[in-house]
């Protein structure tokens, strides 16, 4: 007689499993490769709080339904998308426009500017794709993460984009992906490729509507060339009902530039993570961040950056503005490889608690395995200085907008990694109207 | 213009003002001296509505309405303005978008308009050049790495483009080399006019010597132990307070 383990698996990590059996045949493309993906999230299921590195987001406990896989979008969640406003106001861009996840050409706008090819995923992993055979998955290969497993395994919509080697994209590429409709699990995938070279700027933005529990689940995987420059913004305004979980995972090649910046700012839950790899020397990585949360959200950021080679210099900027009884998470890891040598990394993370209820988690960790390094970082959690606070009131500034600027101030520290100018303003005009509705 | 009326005030429960009667007419400049602790910094505080200074008797009245009632900000845009001893430093806030905050929030409370971004950098450059501030200072954050000096002009530039109608300068001579003292005084005098009364705070006499006040009152244990001329100042510079603090 064997002795058999039984694993218990809960209600959400069932039905995902039983969706994948009737769902894999019809899934676009790459068969072997959602064979592993499912393979993992078998093994280890959804994470949840005993596994260290989710320790404050038990996804375990947070899904406890898993919504159907969203098929392509009706014309109604196509209308609905469409009547959506503008994610950002002020910047000319070129905008793919996604709807639960699926590409809706008729809703783009601009033109995909000159030395850039951008492909739906979905015709890319139908048809087959050269970049797709080369790079998808790749980065996310030998990782046991089972949420990029889960997404490896349904992914069906996104895009490849490939940046000609030495092109000057002035043009921002806008990544607008839109839910709408009925409560369903969306797993977009983003392959991008700069070439060595060049200079782009990415903007991806995640937006639904309120009162649907829909679930996202996205990865990007992000290979920048050598001496490239990518400037990469992130917006997550989903749903106030969403859940969201999100991976970035990156590679950048010698003397390249990656310069981000990640505004969260929707969902009831949100986990981001980005895992940033050091492939060549002499890059510069600025990872910033700000997330602002109310009600009873729950957003956590967690961050790898992997110095694998000698000579590079990453800095991280968070700031989280909490109020009511939400929750704001930052895990940040720095890995300095025993080759690292001369490797520069700052990290920092600012809670700022404008009520009595929220809560702050952060947890920044430095795993050094080279001894000529200048690493460093902080985290902190505080409430509005009432002497500023004061000080700005006595010259006449009323409350609401005296915390307006104070607020506005110690998030944009974190706007400085954005240096185009439209798309700086753009982020700071949604920041403002997070205030006006938030501050009270 | 400005009329305290038996004031008492506590800070974590300890007395520290106990029945200041002061009355600063429109056209006057009056200097409050007193020893440390004698609750000079408290009444400019209180004056302005800081939180955490409680007014247990008495009132203050601006142009004959009570302002003890009004926020911080309501007694600024009433036209009460305090010159702090020790200005702020706001990083991420430019000095430019602070300054067009306040004359902006002053002239909403007046039913105005917002002043034209035009009209605004002419004045603001005006007074900068006469109080010698750099136009590089207006583009850093509010304060942020001035030396005391600069940031006590600082403060008088935002009380000449706010035009108040009663000033309270809190140590203003305090941190101040020779030259910046007379660039802050004249300033100050510059400020004089029928219409505006000044209360200076200071711990010294020399401050008086450019700025010439109509009447000084020596406060001792948070009460005016005396009040006089300009000589009085002299008087207190060669005695000292101690023989203030014995009448009081």
């Amino acid at each position: 007689m064997t002795a058999t383990v039984r694993v218990m698996r809960t209600a959400a990590e069932e039905a995902l499993l039983r969706e994948f059996a009737e769902a894999k045949d019809a899934l676009p493309g790459l068969a072997a490769k959602r064979a592993a993906g499912i393979a993992l999230f078998e093994g280890a299921g959804l994470p949840h709080r005993r596994v260290e590195e989710w320790k404050y987001t038990d996804l375990r406990a947070i899904l406890r339904d898993a919504q159907p896989l969203a098929g392509a979008p009706g014309m109604d969640d196509i209308g609905a998308a469409r009547a959506m406003p503008p994610a950002f106001a002020g910047f000319k861009c070129a905008s793919l426009v996604f709807v639960n996840g699926r590409h809706v050409k008729a809703l783009d706008e601009g033109k995909v500017p000159k030395g850039v090819q951008c492909r739906d995923l979905h015709d890319a992993l139908t048809i087959g794709d050269r970049l797709v055979e080369a790079h998808l998955g790749r980065l996310a290969a030998g990782g046991s993460d089972p949420v990029v497993g889960l997404n490896t395994a349904f992914m069906s919509g996104g895009a490849v984009i490939h940046v000609d080697p030495g092109a000057k994209v002035a043009l921002p590429l806008h990544f607008d992906f839109r839910f709408a409709g009925a409560a369903a699990a969306i797993y977009p995938r983003l392959l991008v490729v700069v070439g060595d070279g060049a200079e782009v700027t990415l903007v991806e933005s995640y937006r639904g509507l309120a009162g649907v529990a829909y679930q996202y689940n996205a990865v990007a995987e992000i290979v920048v060339g050598k001496g490239a420059k990518l400037t990469h913004v992130m917006l997550q305004a989903q749903g106030a009902d969403a859940v969201h979980l999100s991976n970035a995972l990156v590679e950048l090649g010698a003397e390249a530039a990656y310069d981000t910046f990640a505004l969260e700012e929707g969902a009831a839950v949100c986990r981001r993570q980005s895992s940033i790899r050091f492939a060549g020397e002499g890059s510069a990585l600025r990872l910033n961040g700000a997330t602002l949360a109310a009600r009873k959200q729950h957003l956590d950021t967690t961050l790898v950056v992997d110095h694998a080679v000698p000579h590079c210099v990453s800095q991280e900027i968070y700031k989280y503005v909490l109020a009511d009884e939400a929750r704001g998470v930052f895990q940040g890891k720095i890995i300095v490889r025993p080759d690292a040598q001369k490797t520069d990394g700052r990290m920092s993370a600012r809670g700022l608690l404008l009520d009595e209820g929220p809560e702050f988690n952060a947890k920044p960790e430095l795993e050094i395995y080279a001894d000529d390094v200048q690493c460093a970082h902080g985290a902190t959690a505080g409430e509005l200085d009432e002497d500023l606070m004061f000080y700005l009131r006595a010259r006449g500034i009323p409350e609401g907008e005296a915390k307006a600027m104070l607020v506005t101030a110690f998030v944009g520290e974190a706007l400085t990694a954005v240096e185009n100018d439209a798309v700086r303003a753009a982020l700071s005009a949604r920041i403002e109207a997070w205030l006006a509705a938030n501050l009270h | 213009m400005l009329e305290v009326k038996n004031l008492h005030a506590t800070v974590d429960g300890k007395s520290i003002l106990n029945g200041i009667d002061l009355v600063v007419p429109a056209g006057e400049v009056h200097a409050i001296m007193g020893p440390n602790g004698s609750g000079k910094s408290t009444l400019s505080y209180v004056l302005a509505g800081r939180e955490g200074y409680e007014v247990t008797e008495g009132d203050v009245l601006l142009e004959g309405r009570s302002i003890l009632e009004l926020d911080p900000d309501q007694r600024a845009t009433a036209g009460l303005f305090l010159a702090f001893q020790y200005p702020l430093e706001i990083p991420g806030v430019s000095t430019m978008t602070f300054l067009k905050a306040a004359v902006n929030a002053h002239r909403k409370a007046a039913g105005l308009d917002e002043i034209a971004p035009g009209d605004f950098l002419k004045k603001v450059r005006e007074v900068a050049k006469r109080l010698g501030i750099a136009d590089d200072m207006l583009k850093r954050g509010l304060n942020v790495g001035f030396s005391g000096g600069e940031k006590k002009r600082m403060e008088i530039l935002q009380m000449a483009l706010l035009e108040p109608k009663f000033c309270v300068l809190d140590e203003t001579d305090s941190g101040l080399d020779i030259d910046a003292l007379r660039i802050v005084a004249d300033g100050v005098n510059a400020m004089r006019s029928p219409a505006r009364g000044i209360l200076v705070i200071t711990h010294y006499q020399r401050l008086l010597d450019h700025i010439v006040p109509d009447k000084v009152h020596v406060l001792t244990k948070g009460r005016i132990a005396k009040t006089g001329g300009p000589e009085l100042a002299k008087e207190l510079e060669a005695r000292g307070y101690a023989a203030f603090a014995e009448a009081a």
